[in-house]
């Protein structure tokens, strides 16, 4: 029983962690139509924020506020610098945001070298769940996973600036005509969705190796959510990757890591061929 | 109000405007009138600065606006009621208004009671979603909604598209009650004579890319003969 405890709270964890993932994918696609292959890497930029920061002797604290705000100002600056002149060319948002990967990446392993960097969470208290330990750290990821998760969905939902937004996203020449600012939601939205990445980044690094491959083992099932999932509502990713994720995590403490994969990748197959534009549908044409 | 001069543009590598010249003055309520494919709504999409004009200058109310983006366009005081209407389906229809508020009036513009007044159904309807109404009702939000940004000029391409004769009589009798009272000044691209000669004072015909004759509605109430000549009916 309280096997089962421990392995849906990890399974939940995970999954949390992977819809903040997603969430800034999604919201950058859907505004701007552009795929952001170098989203893993503004993870990895968030938990390097905190490993500098912590190297520094700054607080933990610091560093998890530090870092989504220094992964947004670094997104700020890949939209101006480089998405705004190509968002209209489809591929070339993948090459080049590939190819901004590929320097953060390198960037990464020249500052601080190919091996992995650790960091310590703020607190390492094991709570007392049901007679299982359970370290608190664990259900903090959680809290803050869950609070930016609704947080973005009251911001997107309940707020004018999200009204506006989703009139950008649902037609961007019209609200442009209404006299919207759609360079101004272009900046906004993927600051904003670099932050949610470094902030994952950052609240993730105390528990796992920091080192430059992490971005990967997120972004992955981060784009398989959003297909399974569908890219046209923020409710798509959240849907896919409580379906990813927790397939993942329960396979992988049940049989074995592998086997994890090569179910995830089923399901996957599975569910685009049945929806093929993931279950909650893809929105626009 | 309105200033073109030698105005081209057109989509990719082929000019659909060949050298527009079109003076509006403020109030003024204009009719662009031609067949298919003869340059009117990608004269209307230059003007709002959805396709960029390749030559020539736009001028409107002082300032220069080609070369510039839809939202500045918009924030100048030109509003744009696009063919098809193009709402946003999946808001409600209070929604649609305050985007048209907030686009000129900042994130806290409120929807101006006017609108209201003037389209009851909207008000009737507002919590429901825009996909919902029908094309009358639509076309009614897509005029209210530029409308809600209180411009000075309001562009319309095709109003009476899809909708019953009576809902087109509606809605040239709302647009002319607008015009009256708030002084707003009209450009309206119409393939409904009838519509555009009420809601009209003067009636331009656009050929190839250029503008070939004008005539006040009066006369061409009178003698249609000019009709006839350009739009082949």
């Amino acid at each position: 029983m309280d096997q089962a405890l421990l392995l849906l709270l990890d399974a939940a964890n995970y999954v949390l962690v992977i819809v903040l993932v997603a969430m800034g994918l999604v919201i950058v696609f859907g505004l701007m139509r552009v795929i952001n292959m170098a989203h893993g890497e503004l993870f990895l930029l968030g938990a390097y924020t905190l490993v500098m920061l912590q190297q520094a002797g700054v607080s933990y604290w610091v560093g998890l506020v530090a870092a989504p705000l220094l992964v947004g100002g670094v997104g700020l600056l890949m939209e101006e610098l480089v998405i705004r002149h190509i968002y209209h060319r489809f591929l070339d948002t993948i090459l080049a945001t590939w190819g901004l990967s590929i320097i953060i990446k390198q960037g990464v392993i020249l500052l601080f070298g190919p091996g992995a960097q650790s960091t310590t969470a703020p607190f390492t208290a094991q709570l007392d769940l049901l007679g299982s330990s359970y370290p608190a750290y664990r259900l903090f990821i959680m809290g803050v996973a869950l609070f930016v998760v609704a947080g973005t969905f009251y911001l997107f939902f309940r707020t004018r600036f999200g009204l506006a937004a989703r009139a950008v996203i649902a037609n961007r020449d019209t609200a442009a005509c209404l006299g919207l600012s759609t360079r101004a939601f272009d900046r906004a939205t993927f600051a904003y969705g670099a932050a949610l990445a470094g902030l994952a980044g950052a609240v993730m690094a105390p528990i796992m190796s920091v080192d430059p491959q992490m971005g990967l083992g997120f972004l992955i099932p981060a784009f398989l959510s959003i297909l399974v999932g569908g890219a046209g509502h923020l409710g798509g990713p959240v849907l896919g990757a409580g379906l990813i994720g927790a397939t993942d995590s329960v396979t992988a403490s049940l049989w074995s890591p592998v086997l994890a994969q090569v179910v995830v990748f089923t399901m996957a197959v599975i569910a685009i061929r049945i929806f093929p534009t993931g279950i909650l549908g893809g929105g626009r044409k | 109000m309105l200033q073109v001069r030698g105005l081209e543009s057109g989509y990719g590598g082929s000019r659909v405007l060949r050298g527009i010249d079109l003076e509006v003055a403020e109030g003024e309520s204009v009719a662009l009138l031609g067949r298919n494919g003869m340059g009117k709504t990608t004269l209307l999409k230059t003007l709002m600065g959805l396709l960029p004009a390749a030559r020539g200058e736009i001028r409107f109310a002082g300032q220069r606006l080609d070369g510039r983006r839809p939202e500045q366009v918009a924030r100048a005081g030109m509003a744009f009621v696009p063919q098809g209407r193009e709402i946003f389906a999946e808001l409600s229809v209070e929604e649609n208004l305050l985007l048209g508020a907030m686009g000129r009036g900042g994130l806290g513009a409120a929807v101006p009671e006017a609108i209201y007044g003037r389209f009851p159904i909207l008000k009737e309807r507002r919590q429901q979603r825009g996909g919902t109404l029908s094309g009358g009702q639509q076309q009614q939000l897509a005029i209210g909604r530029a409308l809600a940004g209180k411009p000075r000029l309001l562009l319309l391409d095709e109003p009476s598209e899809g909708l019953q004769p009576s809902i087109v009589l509606e809605v040239a009798a709302a647009l002319k009650r607008e015009a009256a009272e708030q002084g707003l000044t009209l450009i309206t691209v119409e393939q409904n004579v009838d519509l555009a000669l009420r809601v009209a004072t003067r009636c331009l015909f656009i050929e190839n890319g250029g503008i070939v004759a004008e005539a006040s509605s009066e006369a061409l109430r009178r003698d249609p003969a000019v009709l006839h000549k350009h739009l082949a009916i």
